[in-house]
């Protein structure tokens, strides 16, 4: 079954084509209206672009006074910094002479140390030699004593001697006194003998109190070599005490002269900082204001970039809309060829109908080319709107961006401010530390000269008792040579007591024998005066020798008593000395202490420095990034300029286009009318071409269709 | 113009049925007046028809055999075979007229027939009574002034004592009715009772009256009906006819329903949304108004089910329609074969969509014609076959639930099996060794299987069994065949009772669409992938206490399917038979508008249709049978191209 | 098979491959804009799908598949052309359709011999209008199912 679908189609395709018709109208409209609105928008935007540029010229200007503020503040930052570097080396420096005093001063105290120590040695070993000496003298008085009466009793021995010589010539007649005597001579021989025993016992003793004075003498020169030694060792510490004093001295001087150079800068590094300070305040303001400033062009921009985004909007709804009309077109094209299928169908009776058909189709397709137009326009103008708009979008984003630098340059101020008051802080503690040191230095060397001094003077001191010492040496080496002597004599006298001894012996035997002989008659009155004249030389000897043994015992009292005297003197000195020398042991101790402070405080002053010198490189530093912000904002403003001159340009490229889109807008507006004519002409060429419908009934049922939706699917 | 046609078709149909009818008291006795009315009528209406179409043949031919039927129902002739042979020739013959119009071809002559009717008239000349002329000229005026487009009025009006004071008289009910319009007759009447009351019958352009109005001046006032002619009475006592289309019958153009029919559509996709959308905000209503809201939705489907029924009724028309025709067919080819030939049928009020009644003629005509033609015997033959000697051939149709059924049977010859094998061997066409009937059935329906055919007398258009099959399936039907040596053919046709609304559910797979009738979905459950296992090439998985064959859809339709871990299956069928369709998703349950899909580039396996959903797209509709077939083939094909070995 | 072609009669040209197609109005149900297409699976390779137009379920054949030519996306000018032929309605999807017009019989002539294979079977004729080249289409043969078109054959394009 055919389906029938002319009168029906005919009817549908006329009412659709009045709606299409009624349609485009009403979007030419709507096109015409957001033209309008377009150019009124275009209008504002000019005005506020000439708003931008002024700011964005403000801008500029305050931007340049900024780059130069910071270059100043660059200047003066970069002074600050070298005179923080110079300190920062001046203290370096400073701290090196403060070590190498240190050090000296503790080299010193060390020798120091040990030099009491020697001394302290020496003076143990002279208060042992003083009383070694004088056990010596001692022993030697004793020796002389007991010399002094062998002395004595050798005499009285002569003096028994000769009695007895003379008794025994008064023998011849006496032999009877001879007997007498003889037993006088042997009570006295035994006397004699016994006072040889003494003697020779008290020889005995003397030889060995010699060897014992001997080897006290040798204990007392070895230990006064020792002394010596020891002296000497001093002697040299004080050498090398004085060289140390010097050398603590010399840096204690320089470590003065760089303080002075320390305190000096600090002055100066406080002018620079404070300097500083008030660039930093007058950046602020200058960025405050250029701030400010960037707020007003920002808001420019903003605004441009919301006409913009508007223009935009308006230019895409048109868009849509000129996309809603390429469609309207293409279904309108659409209906027209189904509408001419069906006016062809119906032959001769479709021929009007065929021809409206036509001319909508023809209409349809000039409203095609007209909304193309305006898409090409409208492309055009959102194309340009949207460069604007990332050229405003740009320029607001550099605005804050620059805001943000300027508000990190203005905290960077401030911070610089900070640590400009911080560094002038850490100055005052350089500058107050300095002068703590100044005073320490001075007391320093102060200390380290009297040190050198009593130094020098200990080692004059000391190089007297040398010489003391050589003599003590000397003299006991005299001893020695003495008591060697002495032990000789001694063991001469000894090997002549015992022959005395012997003779006494001898005499005694003699006596005996003379005795005897007496019994036996005299006969041998001549041995006996040979032996009584060999016992009187031999006596006589001994009494020489012991005579001389007193002499030199005497002498050797005399030299002990002497060295004795030395030697307490010497002993004196060097108790004098260790006092001296432990109370410098005490100095140096306190100078090393307190050149471990000032070392300590240098180091600290350093780090004080390090602080100050990082300090003033960061605000260099921050210096430098707002120097360069602000060449950016310099180069930014330009940018916003070119932009603006740009966004001006699009502008009025949007004005020209908006009212090339009212033109074509209109045109679309006349299709459009036309299309609706012509709907309405078909739809009554419709009603009378179509054939006879009638039913017998007479009854006339229309088909009522849907009515297409707008912009719906179409299933037609 | 199809309005000129359909009334034409109409007029005919019921030209034919008064006819058939007519037939069978052929010289026995005369015919029933009213069918007679009938008959004549609608050749009155014809010739008024071919008159206002330009049709000057048809017209002039129509008017002859008005004038005929005419004297007929006057009784000045009696209906003889010649007679009726001249009325089944001029029907036939006006309705070639009609379809040469149609195709721009010469129209056939009329001559002959005018010439026999001229002859049946002139014996009837003398026997018009002038007693009829006015009772027939009242019907004719009346027919008239409708034809004019008036409206026929008939005014009762019995006069009393009491209107009589009021002063309403006859004759003021005749002014009244003279205001009204034009009086075509009036006449006293003597009513039940011996009360006189009179008539007034009046043509007026007045469309509607108030008979409020009317009564209150004592007049009874309604649409004139022709009183209905008593049976058995005189042709000439046959009291004026309404010549008129019955009034309650309006003709509607079937574009007009097909278009309805599509709004039915389209509403009842926008109901199930609407349904959709309720179910998915009820939620947020409170408790009463949701329940309002949802007996507001449950109600307005179900008139729409009611309005959806009526308007598939309306669309129905009887299958008398095209029965009627056959018996002309019967009786010309039985002539030109000489063979004796009887049809019957049965069942003409069987109703079936107007849209099938067009398509079912040419199948039905050429099964008629096989019949005759093939089914038939000769007389001698059947005597011979100890058979009566005239041939029957029996239409029967019935509605079975959602189907109509119509059966062509023949008591003839059954179908010569040998015969149709010899033949296809010759062709060149497979055959099986012992074909059943429906491959009997299919051989004989292969295109190019009898050339006799285009020899026919029915050429026409070409239609052959190939013709009648495709026919069929295009209108959602099947043909079936039985027959039996020596006795007898019979085929069956079975058709959708209407352009079918179906519940049906909304699946997608492999990113479309599709929708699954709902009445061989058994249930719908859901599969975890690693259910699935593989037995001898197909995939299974367990169901119930046993296993469940499945159907991929993505697999049968070439697609992609989403990956997902869990599907649902669609189980069809029950027990042995049954069988799982996996889709990747059910998306909804709907009513759908089935929708043919009949274009030769269109036919593929497994789609019966499409259908829409509210956003204008098609959806395809499966069709489980050949989603089976399909799915089958591509298990073969893939086991014959793919090394050999079952998979487990 | 070719078409009669009578004196004048009107056809629709449509654009496909930057070629220019007519077809008779008469054999033209009504264009619509090409919407949404469901593909029918298994259908063969230029049918793109169906579509419902008026109601009803009308098979849409990409006629650049038919010839042979590339696939080209689908714009605001597509059409889906609805012939009818017979029984039988089918949408012809082409580039664009714009103009209706008059084709007179004395600027037709018969396609060319020398147009061999699968292309000349859709031509029933070739017309000159103006300076353009405009080939008439048999319709009937266009939408003819039952064989399969190789799309390897590039179809006629005159410049």
């Amino acid at each position: 079954m055919k389906t029938k679908t002319n009168g029906n189609a005919t009817d549908v395709y006329t009412l659709e084509m009045k709606d299409t018709a009624a349609e485009v109208t009403n979007w030419a409209e709507q096109i015409g209206d957001i033209a309008g609105e377009v150019t009124r928008g275009v209008d504002t935007q000019g005005r506020s672009i000439e708003g931008a540029f002024s700011s964005a010229n403000e801008l500029a200007a305050s931007l340049k006074e900024t780059a130069n503020q910071a270059d100043s503040l660059n200047a003066s930052a970069d002074e600050l910094a070298s005179s923080t570097n110079e300190i920062a080396a001046s203290i370096t420096q400073l701290s090196g002479n403060a070590t190498e005093t240190a050090a000296a001063v503790t080299q010193t105290a060390s020798s120091i140390k040990q030099m009491a120590a020697s001394t302290q040695s020496v003076t143990a070993s002279a208060q042992e030699m003083a009383t070694s000496s004088q056990e010596v003298t001692t022993a030697i008085n004793e020796v002389a004593n007991s010399i002094k009466g062998v002395a004595r009793e050798s005499e009285q021995l002569a003096v028994s001697v000769t009695e007895t010589s003379k008794s025994v010539e008064g023998i011849g007649g006496a032999v009877t006194s001879l007997a007498q005597n003889s037993d006088d001579l042997s009570a006295a021989a035994e006397e004699t003998s016994s006072a040889m025993n003494e003697m020779a016992a008290s020889i005995e003793e003397v030889a060995a109190m010699s060897e014992s004075l001997a080897s006290s003498v040798e204990q007392t020169s070895t230990s006064i070599e020792q002394m010596s030694r020891s002296i000497q060792g001093v002697a040299q510490n004080s050498e090398r005490i004085t060289e140390a004093a010097t050398a603590a001295s010399a840096s204690a001087t320089q470590m003065d002269r760089s303080v002075r150079s320390v305190v000096d800068l600090a002055k100066r590094s406080s002018e620079s900082a404070r300097r500083v300070g008030r660039d930093a305040e007058e950046g602020g303001a200058i960025v405050q204001k250029s701030m400010v400033g960037i707020g007003r062009v920002r808001d420019s921009m903003a605004q441009s970039v919301g006409v913009m985004r508007e223009m935009d909007k308006r230019a895409t709804e048109v868009s849509s809309i000129v996309d809603t009309i390429n469609l309207i077109a293409e279904r309108t094209n659409l209906l027209s060829l189904n509408a001419s299928i069906e006016a062809a169908r119906a032959g001769d009776a479709g021929r009007g109908f065929a021809v409206v058909a036509e001319e909508i189709r023809n209409l349809a397709d000039r409203s095609a080319k007209a909304t193309s137009d305006i898409a090409q326009i409208i492309k055009a103008l959102q194309q340009v709107a949207r460069e604007a708009v990332t050229a405003a979008n740009d320029g607001l984003r550099l605005a804050d961006e620059s805001n943000a630098q300027s508000g990190e340059g203005l905290s960077g101020l401030k911070k610089i401010l900070g640590g400009v008051a911080e560094s002038a802080q850490f100055v005052e503690q350089i500058s107050r530390a300095t002068e703590e040191q100044l005073q320490a230095g001075r007391s320093v060397v102060e200390a380290i000269n009297t040190t050198a001094t009593q130094a020098r003077q200990i080692a004059a001191a000391t190089a007297e008792q040398a010489k003391g010492a050589t003599g003590i040496v000397q003299a006991v080496q005299q001893i020695r040579k003495t008591t060697k002597e002495v032990a000789q004599a001694m063991g001469e006298h000894g090997r002549a007591a015992r022959d005395v001894i012997k003779a006494g012996q001898n005499t005694a035997t003699l006596a005996l024998q003379v005795r005897k002989a007496t019994g036996e008659q005299a006969a041998n009155v001549k041995q006996v005066n040979q032996a009584l004249d060999l016992m009187r030389k031999n006596a006589a000897s001994i009494s020489r020798a012991v005579a001389e043994q007193a002499t030199a015992a005497d002498q050797i009292s005399k030299e002990a008593a002497r060295s004795e005297r030395l030697i307490a003197s010497v002993a004196r000195a060097m108790s004098e000395q260790g006092t001296g020398a432990m109370q410098i042991t005490a100095a140096a101790e306190s100078m090393r202490v307190q050149s471990e402070q000032m070392a300590r405080a240098t180091a600290e002053q350093a780090k004080g420095i390090a602080d100050l010198n990082t300090a003033s490189n960061n605000i260099v530093k921050q210096i430098k990034l707002i120097s360069r912000a602000n060449r950016e904002h310099s180069v930014a403003a330009g940018g916003f300029l070119t932009s603006l001159s740009e966004i001006k340009g699009i502008a009025e490229r949007n004005a020209s286009g908006a009212k090339e889109t009212v033109n074509r807008t209109t045109g679309l507006l006349n299709n459009a009318r036309r299309l609706s004519e012509m709907a309405e002409l078909l739809s009554v060429a419709g009603k009378g071409k179509s054939p006879n419908r009638r039913t017998p009934n007479g009854v006339h049922t229309p088909t009522p269709r849907r009515r297409p939706s707008r912009g719906a699917k179409r299933k037609s | 113009m199809d309005d000129f046609y359909a009334e034409c078709d109409e007029h005919l149909g019921e030209v034919r049925s008064g006819l058939l009818i007519m037939e069978r008291t052929i010289g026995k006795e005369a015919p029933d007046p009213s069918v007679l009315q009938r008959v004549f009528r609608n050749f009155h209406s014809l010739k008024g028809i071919f008159g206002m179409a330009g049709l000057q043949l048809a017209e002039t031919l129509a008017h002859r055999t008005e004038d005929y039927v005419r004297a007929l129902t006057r009784n000045e002739t009696s209906l003889s075979e010649e007679g009726f042979d001249a009325l089944t020739g001029a029907t036939e013959r006006l309705e070639q007229i009609v379809v040469a119009y149609r195709e721009k071809r010469p129209a056939p002559d009329i001559s002959a027939l005018l010439d026999r009717f001229n002859s049946l008239l002139d014996d009837s000349q003398e026997s018009a009574t002038p007693a009829r002329a006015a009772a027939v000229g009242l019907a004719q005026r009346v027919a008239e002034a409708r034809a004019r487009g008036l409206r026929v009025w008939q005014c009762l009006f019995q006069p009393s004592a009491a209107l009589a004071e009021k002063g309403v008289t006859v004759n003021s009910a005749r002014a009244r009715a003279q205001e009204l319009g034009e009086i075509l007759h009036s006449a006293p009447r003597v009513e039940s009772g011996g009360k006189i009351s009179f008539e007034f019958i009046v043509a007026s352009r007045v469309a509607e009256v108030d008979t409020a109005t009317w009564a209150g001046d004592g007049i009874e006032i309604h649409e004139y009906a022709a009183p209905v002619a008593p049976k058995r009475s005189g042709p000439s006592e046959s009291p004026p006819v309404a010549f008129v289309a019955p009034s309650h019958v309006v003709r509607v153009d079937l574009t007009r329903l097909d278009e309805l029919m599509r709004i039915m559509g389209d509403m009842v996709v926008h109901r199930a949304r609407l349904e959709e959308v309720g179910n998915r905000i009820t939620t947020l209503l409170p408790t009463n108004e949701a329940r309002a809201l949802q007996e507001v939705n449950v109600a307005f489907g179900r008139e729409l089910r009611n309005l959806r029924d009526g308007l598939m009724r309306v669309r129905l028309v009887p299958i008398g329609e095209i029965f009627q025709r056959l018996p002309f067919v019967v009786r010309d080819l039985a002539h030109e074969s000489g063979k004796r030939i009887r049809i019957s049928s049965t069942g003409q009020e069987t109703e079936i969509d107007k849209y099938l009644v067009e398509r079912l003629k040419d199948p039905l005509l050429h099964l008629v014609r096989n019949a005759v033609t093939h089914g038939i015997e000769t007389t001698e033959e059947r005597l011979a076959a100890g058979k009566p000697p005239e041939g029957t051939i029996n239409l029967r149709a019935t509605t079975v639930g959602e189907t109509v059924v119509i059966e062509i049977s023949d008591d003839g010859r059954g179908v010569d099996r040998e015969g149709v094998m010899a033949r296809a061997r010759s062709a060149g066409m497979p055959m099986a060794e012992q074909p059943d009937t429906s491959e009997l059935l299919e051989t004989i329906s292969q295109p190019g299987f009898s050339t006799r055919e285009a020899a026919d007398r029915g050429a026409g258009r070409g239609v052959g069994m190939t013709a009648v099959q495709s026919a069929i399936q295009d209108m959602g039907g099947e043909l079936t065949m039985r027959t039996e040596c020596g006795l007898g053919t019979t085929f069956t046709l079975r058709l959708p009772l209407t352009l079918a609304i179906a519940d049906a559910l909304i699946i997608a797979a492999g990113g479309q669409r599709f929708a699954m009738p709902q009445s061989v979905v058994q249930e719908i459950t859901t599969a975890a992938a690693e259910n699935v296992k593989i037995l001898e090439r197909n995939e299974i998985m367990p169901y119930r206490n046993g296993i469940l064959p499945l159907i991929r859809l993505s697999t049968v339709f070439g697609l992609t399917p989403e990956q997902r871990r869990e599907f649902p299956v669609l189980v069809l069928g029950t027990g042995l038979n049954a069988v799982g369709i996996v889709a990747d998703r059910v998306l909804a349950q709907r009513e759908i508008v089935v929708r043919a899909v009949n274009d030769p580039l269109l036919k593929v396996p497994a789609i019966s249709g499409a259908t829409e959903l509210g956003d204008g797209r098609a959806v395809l509709i499966l069709d489980t049978v050949g989603l089976m077939q399909t799915a089958r083939q591509k298990r073969e094909r893939h086991l014959a191209s793919s090394p050999a070995g079952k998979v487990l | 098979m070719t078409q009669t072609v009578r004196d004048a009669d009107a056809y629709i040209l449509f654009e496909l491959a930057n070629t220019t197609y007519a077809i008779r109005s008469g054999d033209v149900q009504h264009m619509e804009m090409v919407e949404h297409i469901t593909p029918v699976p298994n259908a063969p390779a230029h049918v793109e799908g169906v579509v419902f137009s008026r109601g009803q379920v009308v098979p849409a054949v990409n006629l650049r598949l038919r010839f042979g030519f590339p696939r080209a996306p689908y714009t605001l000018r597509s059409r889906l052309i609805v012939v009818q032929v017979e029984e039988r309605r089918v949408g012809l999807i082409v580039d664009a359709a714009r103009e209706f017009r008059n084709i007179s019989a004395d600027t037709i002539r018969a396609p060319n011999e020398s147009i061999t294979g699968l292309s000349g079977q859709y031509l029933a004729g070739i017309a000159n209008i103006g300076d353009r080249v405009v080939l008439l289409l048999n319709i009937p043969e266009v939408i003819k199912s039952g064989v399969e078109v190789s799309s390897a054959e590039p179809a006629l394009a005159e410049n």
